[in-house]
């Protein structure tokens, strides 16, 4: 023990000796550690930690499948009918949890906030085993359909909103004009299962208020209508021990499917239709479509630590160098081998655990900033912390590359020659690494950076490309504005002047406001509706959108054929005036134009088509606009406009320039109007697009600073080797001097020495990725084409750039000085 | 006695070599005023520190004089650029190191043809193979022209470095302690070469502690303390 002490005290003193060798190798060694413990652990918790739910490899998420007769699915929705109907007849699960999410005003509140609330059959707490700190949960033995209208708050809401009231219990809260009495508080430690997207945050959802199931705001019709699926609705279960995944979606299939086509059996749309039940653990259901980018920063991560490694070796070799004398004397004075390779194994120790606690620090801070930026990306994310797992995959990886170190350091030595270099007068006995040895860590730095380099090009200069790709329309300086009511209108309200004008007069009175229109902004507000052709009865689902007669003009979205819509055809009443239904008007763009007529034809054609949309009535298409692209989207989607209401309390405002509103001036100007609404959200429209654009720009983050490290670790990796290489042939360099060489014979000689080492690991990394096109062909093949060929000539101009000056730089030392000091060198 | 100015062929006026570290001013040479003839054969001797290397890496042109002039064959070359030095080394200078200073990955050939390949004339294939055997033969060494340097003995070795000091026809060879490395009968053998060069015409510079070797030279100059001590007679006449 006491040599074990010794031995690391003599290694900590050389240490300081050599303070940029040390501060070299802890700097790289502890960002890549950090980088590689942290993506290491949200790999772990997102791949492998169970879920933090009792019996989690029994909960399963239950999804409702719809095909129509022509066998393509639309996304795994529920009706609400056979949604119910599913909780009533099933018997293969053991609970049923079902959620639906909502997002509504607290009115009973003095701040009038926003709330994510969520309403929960009583069995949703037991199945995620909910811990409270005040109160209790929902009750599991009254009824799913109980009228009784309480409330769970979240910690964090309780916190912020009730100032962490100990008396809440028992309170009431008011959404909307439902009050629901406050039966408890989930404790701080719960961790939500991230079972949805709020479109429009585009976070994972986290409730802050739970509600009680049976007030869910399906209409009355919803909750009765089987041919319409909603988002909102979630189905979680725990399976029976006795049943299988497969057992129950063959169950659950039959009956939903039979009950379903009695449900929709006077309806013509569906027939043909299916519906089947799709049953998944609950685990991959929430990580499916997470798995691959944590998968691909996995592969950049080893590669920055391959790359890190082969640097790290690199300083440790000329350290070697460095230490020759003191091994040497060590040697003379009897020092075994086994003695020298303790000493390096004690200074690499010191080095890789010095690193492991700043790589720690670097971790924690990875772990903040994947939770601040990275939730949509990567689910779970809540959950990534220091825990037993980092810390011991940390004192694994650390110790592994301790002793990979002191092994190189050891391999290093020539033992024979050392007892030389004392005899000797020191010439030409040093410690040599073989050119062989030099030769394979240029060829291995400058395949593993290509290949990464390129990988992280590529995708950065992909998601580059549908960030700026424009999106055919203009969003600048626009306000989406959203009310929603705080309680039921009065006689007096419904009879009086239409508010929904009103309020667009208000808006438009403001100093700072250009221009009103009823619509929703162009980013949101699409609802996937059936139209059926009047004379073909095709069938088609464009997303639909309900707008008034600036909207285009608005945010110059290009007329194609046809008319806008004018401000006769705005709706005055909620539903289609009498004697108007079957002649309203309607837009669609040219991408569902094209659907509709035949090959080759004008989509002029397509003017004067009628179309049927459920109960609203019969629509004649007047126009044609050109597609949008929603940004991030890879696609235009088919799109149908029609009129709005002189109701609509959606609003898109477009600002005068360099003007700015406030949610303080819109209540103000509507609190002026009526007090029946109440702001429900209010967004920048530039905020929207940016938000749409969220995973896009997290990639381009990522692969950006993957790049940009690589780039940096091969620059050092490469100088290090280079710059060795050159103080190894330091006194060749002097007598070629000596014999008459110019400067530029001397970098020519170098340079053409590197050459082929280079120029093997540029065929090494083409070799790797024509290796991975063919491997994960599938997965690669909206990235790969080409249009990568100048980009990867690019990377390969970028590592020849800094290969060249990797052999210059280090060469500057010798050839810009007289030839006396390369040769005197050698003494 | 006149000397004609194309019997010349080296000359120092006033050179000094100052080194400057941050602490202290070294004055390695002060005023050094040297003659050598063509056809000369000069040895530098003098105690360790006395600035010998020093005074040969300047006749050397691999370091440059702090202050005075200096010529080679009539040419003024106190004031060159790196590669003006680098060129009139190849083409006016042969040196000759104590180790050596043979490249270990190139062949004999190649170690004797180097100096060609980075003559200003760019010789051609048959040119260089002519004069590499040319040297290789002066200095007897015509049967080991593909071997590595450390296959051969150190006497063997310095007899190559020989032939390429030789090789591109220099106005001066520079020895530096040439039998430094070597046993005694190897050195001898050394030092006979170099002695039957200077009587074919070679003119010779070489410095060397060992006084045996220093009396095999036609002119011994002493160097004590950065200043030339012993002006040889012929000097002193003019």
């Amino acid at each position: 023990m006491n040599s074990f002490f010794y031995s690391i005290k003599q290694a900590y003193l050389s240490l300081t000796q050599t303070p940029s060798f040390a501060f070299s190798v802890i700097t790289t060694m502890s960002i890549t550690l950090g980088a590689l413990l942290c993506i290491l652990t949200l790999a772990y918790v997102m791949l492998f930690k169970p879920l933090p739910y009792p019996d989690s490899d029994h909960l399963v998420k239950v999804e409702h499948m719809l095909t129509n007769k022509d066998g393509s699915s639309s996304e795994p929705l529920f009706s609400y009918p056979s949604l119910m109907y599913l909780v009533e007849n099933q018997t293969a699960f053991t609970d049923v949890a079902l959620s639906s999410y909502d997002k509504q005003v607290l009115t009973s509140h003095s701040s009038q906030p926003t709330m994510l609330t969520t309403y929960v059959t009583p069995s949703w707490f037991k199945v995620f085993k909910v811990p409270m700190i005040l109160g209790r949960d929902f009750l599991t033995d009254v009824n799913i359909k109980s009228d009784i209208s309480e409330a769970v708050l979240s910690f964090e809401t309780w916190q912020e909103a009730f100032n962490s009231d100990m008396n809440i219990v028992g309170k009431t809260v008011r959404f909307r004009d439902v009050s629901f009495k406050v039966i408890g508080v989930s404790a701080q430690s719960f961790i939500e299962p991230q079972l949805r997207f709020y479109e429009d945050d585009n976070v994972g959802f986290k409730s802050q208020v739970w509600l009680t199931w049976n007030f869910n705001r399906m209409s009355a019709r919803a909750r009765k209508d089987w041919g319409s699926i909603n988002e909102n609705l979630i189905v979680v279960a725990k399976l029976d021990k006795n049943s299988s995944k497969e057992q129950a979606e063959q169950q659950l299939t039959t009956s939903v499917n039979n009950k379903w086509q009695e449900g929709v059996a006077s309806d013509a749309f569906f027939d043909g239709w299916r519906v089947d039940i799709r049953v998944t653990q609950l685990q991959s259901a929430i990580l499916s479509t997470h798995q691959q980018s944590v998968l691909l920063l996995l592969a950049g991560v080893f590669g920055l630590v391959l790359i890190a490694c082969s640097n790290i070796a690199n300083l440790f070799i000329a350290r070697m160098a460095q230490l020759q004398k003191s091994l040497a004397i060590s040697a003379a004075v009897g020092a075994k081998k086994a003695q020298l390779f303790k000493l390096l194994l004690a200074e690499s120790s010191l080095l890789m655990f010095a690193s492991l606690v700043i790589a720690l620090a670097f971790a924690s801070v990875g772990f903040a900033v994947l939770q601040q930026n990275m939730a949509q990306v990567f689910l779970r994310v809540d959950e990534v912390a220091l825990s037993t797992f980092t810390l011991s995959s940390a004192l694994f990886f650390a110790s592994m590359f301790a002793l990979f170190f002191a092994l190189l350091g050891n391999q290093m030595i020539n033992y024979r020659a050392i007892s030389q270099h004392l005899h000797g007068s020191g010439k030409g006995v040093e410690v040599q690494v073989s050119k062989k040895v030099r030769y394979s860590l240029i060829v291995s730095q400058v395949a593993i950076a290509s290949v990464l380099v390129f990988g992280n090009l590529s995708l950065f200069s992909q998601a580059l490309n549908v960030i700026n790709k424009p999106i055919g329309i203009n969003t600048e300086n626009f306000v989406d504005i959203d009310f929603s009511t705080v309680r039921r209108p009065t006689q007096e309200e419904r009879d009086g002047p239409v508010l929904g004008t009103a309020i667009k007069n208000s808006l438009l009175a403001l100093p700072q406001v250009e221009a009103v229109s009823n619509s929703q902004s162009p980013l949101s507000g699409f609802y996937d509706m059936a139209l059926t052709n009047v004379v073909t009865n095709e069938h088609m689902i464009p997303g639909v959108k309900w707008i008034d007669e600036q909207y285009f003009q608005l945010i110059d979205q290009p007329l194609l054929a046809g008319d806008y819509f004018t401000i006769h055809d705005i709706r005055e009443g909620f539903t289609a005036p009498e004697g108007k239904v079957d002649n309203m008007v309607m837009i669609i763009n040219d991408v569902l134009a094209k659907k509709l007529v035949s090959q080759g034809a004008s989509l002029d054609d397509a003017l004067g088509m009628k179309f049927k949309m459920d109960e609203s009535g019969v629509f004649t298409v007047i126009g044609i606009v050109k597609g949008m692209q929603m940004p991030g989207a890879s696609t235009i989607p088919v799109r149908a406009y029609v009129p709005s209401s002189v109701h609509s309390i959606s609003m898109t405002v477009k600002l005068k320039p360099h003007q700015t509103l406030s949610r303080e001036q819109v209540v103000t100007a509507v609190s002026e109007v009526t007090s029946l609404f109440a702001l429900f959200s209010m967004k920048d429209v530039a905020e929207i697009h940016q938000q749409l654009l969220f995973s896009e720009r997290a990639t381009a983050i990522t692969t950006g600073t993957l790049a940009l490290l690589t780039i940096l670790l091969a620059a050092l990796g490469l100088f290090g080797i280079l710059s060795y290489s050159t103080q190894m042939r330091r006194f060749e360099i002097g007598t070629r001097l000596a014999l008459g060489a110019k400067r530029r014979d001397i970098v020519k000689l170098i340079v053409l020495d590197n050459l082929i080492a280079v120029v093997l690991g540029i065929i090494i990394s083409i070799v790797i990725l024509i290796g991975l096109m063919i491997g994960f062909n599938e997965q690669l093949q909206n990235i790969v084409n080409v249009s990568l060929l100048p980009l990867f000539l690019l990377t390969l101009l970028l590592i020849s750039c800094i290969a060249f000056n990797a052999c210059y730089l280090p060469l500057r030392a010798y050839i810009n000085k007289p030839a006396l000091y390369s040769l005197r060198g050698s003494e | 006695m006149n000397q004609s100015i194309k019997d010349i062929a080296i000359k120092m006026t006033n050179v000094s070599k100052v080194f400057q570290t941050e602490a202290l001013e070294t004055h390695a040479l002060t005023d050094i005023n040297l003659t050598i003839n063509k056809g000369d054969y000069v040895s530098i001797s003098g105690p360790s520190g006395c600035g010998k290397s020093t005074l040969l890496s300047l006749l050397g042109l691999l370091d440059m004089p702090t202050s005075g002039q200096y010529f080679i064959e009539g040419e003024d070359v106190s004031r060159l650029s790196l590669d003006q030095a680098s060129e009139t080394r190849n083409s006016k200078i042969g040196f000759i190191f104590q180790s050596f200073n043979l490249i270990d990955e190139l062949s004999v050939f190649d170690n004797v043809a180097l100096p060609l390949r980075y003559h200003r004339d760019k010789p051609d294939a048959e040119t260089i193979k002519k004069r590499v055997n040319e040297c290789l033969a002066q200095v007897s060494m015509t049967h080991r022209t593909s071997h590595k340097p450390n296959q051969l003995s150190g006497g063997q070795q310095q007899r190559i470095a020989i032939a390429r000091a030789l090789v591109t026809n220099p106005a001066i060879l520079l020895v530096d302690e040439p039998t430094g490395n070597l046993d005694s009968k190897s050195g001898d053998q050394v030092m006979d070469v170099l002695a039957k060069l200077n009587e074919n015409g070679t003119t010779i510079c070489m410095v060397t502690h060992d006084p045996r070797y220093a009396d095999m030279a036609k002119i011994q100059l002493k160097l004590l303390d950065g200043a030339i001590l012993t002006v040889p007679s012929l000097q002193i006449a003019n």
